[in-house]
């Protein structure tokens, strides 16, 4: 197709004039179909910079300027020498992964349903399922906490079977479940709509199983879309405040997450290690926002490569 | 392996997609389902697959009752309207699919895919993707992996809707090839009568649900049962006339108000009319030339008449057509061969 393109363009023009053949050639770019004033289009470019850096920007790195003032050694030291902070870490790195491990699960099941299937109810739930992304976290903690109070018959139950869940592990991974739940289907649903249930149909055609199917066609088509959903979905939940701070009894030692202990920190003016944890959190982040970006990386290839592909017929 | 589909009814919410079907598919038939869009078609070879469960009515498998089998267990070769392949593997991998979920060892794998590479001649295409392929090796690829599993019975949804005239022709014709080597009983649905024509051995046309008509292609091109299976077959010339003492006669054009079932019509096929340029034969009506057209081998004549600006079309042989003189507005005498009648419908 290149070179196909590459004669067309040599063939063309007789005058060796490749700049302007190329230019000529050349699908119109944003540039070419710009009509704004030069002003108007600086004033925005400005706009835009100075939001970035005045709101993102600057912030991040004066924390990063602040974990930093005693020294590499003091940053560490802030870290790994409080026992309660380690432990913070310790339970943030179980939780997280416990909740978006839950939420792939149910986010694998609910797309795929709600994609393969028409059924009573399904505009409702799908509309329902941004319900977390509505509502303020701090209700989410709330409602769990009035959920398995003692007053209640499920509150009454867990005592009985003798489940821990307020303020311990269990209320704090539901809490962050409920806050991240919509995040994966919502990546998933496009992908599956896009890929059809031809490929899924055909495979059961020839013979395959449900196990079969699901590993074989439908996981490799969507693997790309669930990673970054599982991406963004630890991004989040690994920074989960309001919900987790209701639920927990935010006991220091025990039920405190990363998020918790930099608050806790700061308000009893422990500083530098309120920042070095807070910029430790935030270094996770940005690990989880490189992922993502490599992966978004790879997805712009391998749709380029496919229409290529097309075009070459 | 013969299938019979008896009194096969579906219905999707307020709409009846099939009313009460039965067929019959002979061992080794190659049967096609023809009829326009929404007529039903696609539904009752979904039905035969197993893909759709029918509201009532049966399908067998030679003696097996498989109306309530899921299609994984039916062992059928479908192929899918756009093929569906299994975008993230090679060729190979998705020919090899069906035994690979039946946990055969890779020798046999191989052998197996190899014989299927070599049948829909696409050897040296095993590591190709299929975004790697045209349009028509993508049918092929399609269709060897349906047939990898050695299926009972082969179903093609509209197997060349997706493709260009010329690779549809020659795919055409391959696929009645390999119909001759393996002699599979097959079915597949098209809107295309040149598809249905071109390839099948028995035809069943479709209408809103129902079945029109079946039989053998060349039965059902010359003696179709009723209007539409004869309009639906190509163009049809629709006329006043009457059949005396074998003499077929026309007595007048169709006007545009005049509906369709109103009275008795006489049918004519655009290649069973001829011009005249004098009154020289009983029952001709006459015409005004408003357009000739070279198409292949014949040349397409349209003509109108002045009073109820009716039009017909007439296929004249090109020798014929060069001693008439033909150009646009001149008047002719046009007279059938051979007309057709059919009973009113009657309807409530």
């Amino acid at each position: 197709m290149d070179s196909f393109n590459g004669d067309k363009l040599a063939g063309s023009s007789p005058v060796p004039n490749v700049a302007a053949e190329a230019a000529s050639f050349a699908p119109p770019s944003l540039r070419d179909c710009r009509t704004e004033s030069p002003f108007i289009q600086y004033t925005l470019i400005i706009l835009a910079w100075f939001f970035f850096l005045g709101i993102l920007g600057i912030p991040i790195l004066y924390l990063f300027t602040q974990a930093f003032s005693g020294g590499i050694s003091l940053f560490f030291q802030s870290i790994f020498a409080d026992k309660d902070t380690l432990n913070s870490i310790f339970l943030t790195l179980t939780i997280a992964p416990l909740a978006v491990l839950l939420n792939t699960v149910f986010g694998l099941n609910a797309a795929w349903l709600l994609t393969r299937y028409r059924f009573p109810g399904r505009t409702l739930i799908l509309t329902l399922i941004d319900l977390p992304f509505a509502v303020s976290p701090v209700v989410t903690g709330l409602c769990l906490v009035i959920l398995a109070g003692s007053r209640t018959w499920v509150g009454y139950w867990l005592d009985r079977l003798g489940i821990p869940f307020l303020n311990n592990t269990p209320s704090m991974v539901m809490g962050t479940m409920f806050v991240t739940l919509p995040i994966i289907v919502r990546e998933l649903i496009p992908v599956l709509e896009e890929i059809g249930p031809e490929q899924e149909l055909a495979a059961t055609s020839l013979g395959a199983n449900g196990t079969q199917m699901f590993l074989r066609i439908t996981l490799p088509n969507i693997a790309i879309g669930l990673l970054y959903g599982v991406l963004l979905c630890n991004a989040r939940a690994i920074g989960e405040f309001a919900s987790v701070a209701v639920v927990s009894g935010r006991i220091a030692g025990a039920t405190e997450t990363m998020p918790l202990r930099v608050e806790r920190l700061f308000q009893e003016y422990k500083s530098p290690a309120d920042f070095a944890l807070a910029s430790l959190l935030a270094l996770m982040a940005f690990g989880t926002l490189l992922a993502k970006g490599l992966i978004e990386n790879r997805l712009n290839y391998r749709h380029h490569s496919v229409k290529k592909g097309k075009m070459g017929q | 392996m013969s299938i019979s589909v008896k009194n096969v009814s579906k219905r999707f919410g307020n709409f009846q997609a099939l009313d009460n079907v039965s067929i019959e598919v002979t061992s080794g038939c190659l049967l096609a389902l023809l009829g326009p869009s929404g007529c039903g078609k696609t539904t009752l070879l979904r039905i035969i697959a197993g893909l759709e469960i029918p509201d009532s009515g049966s399908v067998r498998y030679q003696d097996t009752e498989v109306t309530h089998s899921r299609i994984q267990d039916r062992n059928v070769g479908f192929v899918f309207q756009h093929y569906a392949l299994f975008r993230h593997m090679s060729v190979f991998e998705n020919i090899g699919f069906a035994l690979r979920v039946r946990k055969w060892s890779q020798s046999k794998v191989d052998q197996r895919v190899s014989e299927l590479m070599h049948l829909v001649r696409l050897q040296g295409m095993e590591d190709r993707m299929p975004s790697q392929l045209s349009g028509g090796q993508r049918q092929r690829v399609a269709l060897a992996r349906a047939l990898a599993a050695e299926p009972k019975v082969l179903l093609l949804d509209e197997p060349f809707g997706a493709l260009d005239a010329k690779v549809r022709s020659e795919l055409r014709a391959w696929l009645r090839r390999l119909h001759e080597e393996i002699h599979m009983t097959s079915v597949f649905v098209t809107h295309d009568q040149e598809d249905a024509f071109a390839v099948a051995d028995k035809v069943v046309v479709m209408r809103n649900g129902r079945i029109e008509q079946q039989g053998k292609p060349v039965e059902i091109f010359e003696h179709p049962a009723n209007p539409f299976v004869m309009d639906f077959l190509g163009h049809v010339n629709v006329f006043h006339g009457r059949q005396e003492n074998d003499v077929p006669l026309l007595t007048g054009f169709r006007g545009p108000e005049e509906g369709e079932g109103s009275g008795k019509w006489v049918y004519v096929r655009p290649h069973e009319l001829d011009l005249y340029l004098h009154n020289q034969v009983d029952g001709s009506l006459v015409g005004t030339i408003i357009q000739v057209l070279p198409v292949g081998g014949i040349i397409r004549v349209l003509l109108e008449d002045p009073v109820s600006t009716a039009r017909i079309q007439v296929d004249l042989h090109h020798l014929r057509a060069k001693e008439l003189l033909l150009e646009n507005g001149k008047r002719m005498w046009v007279a059938p061969k051979r007309i057709r009648t059919f009973e009113p419908e009657y309807s409530i």
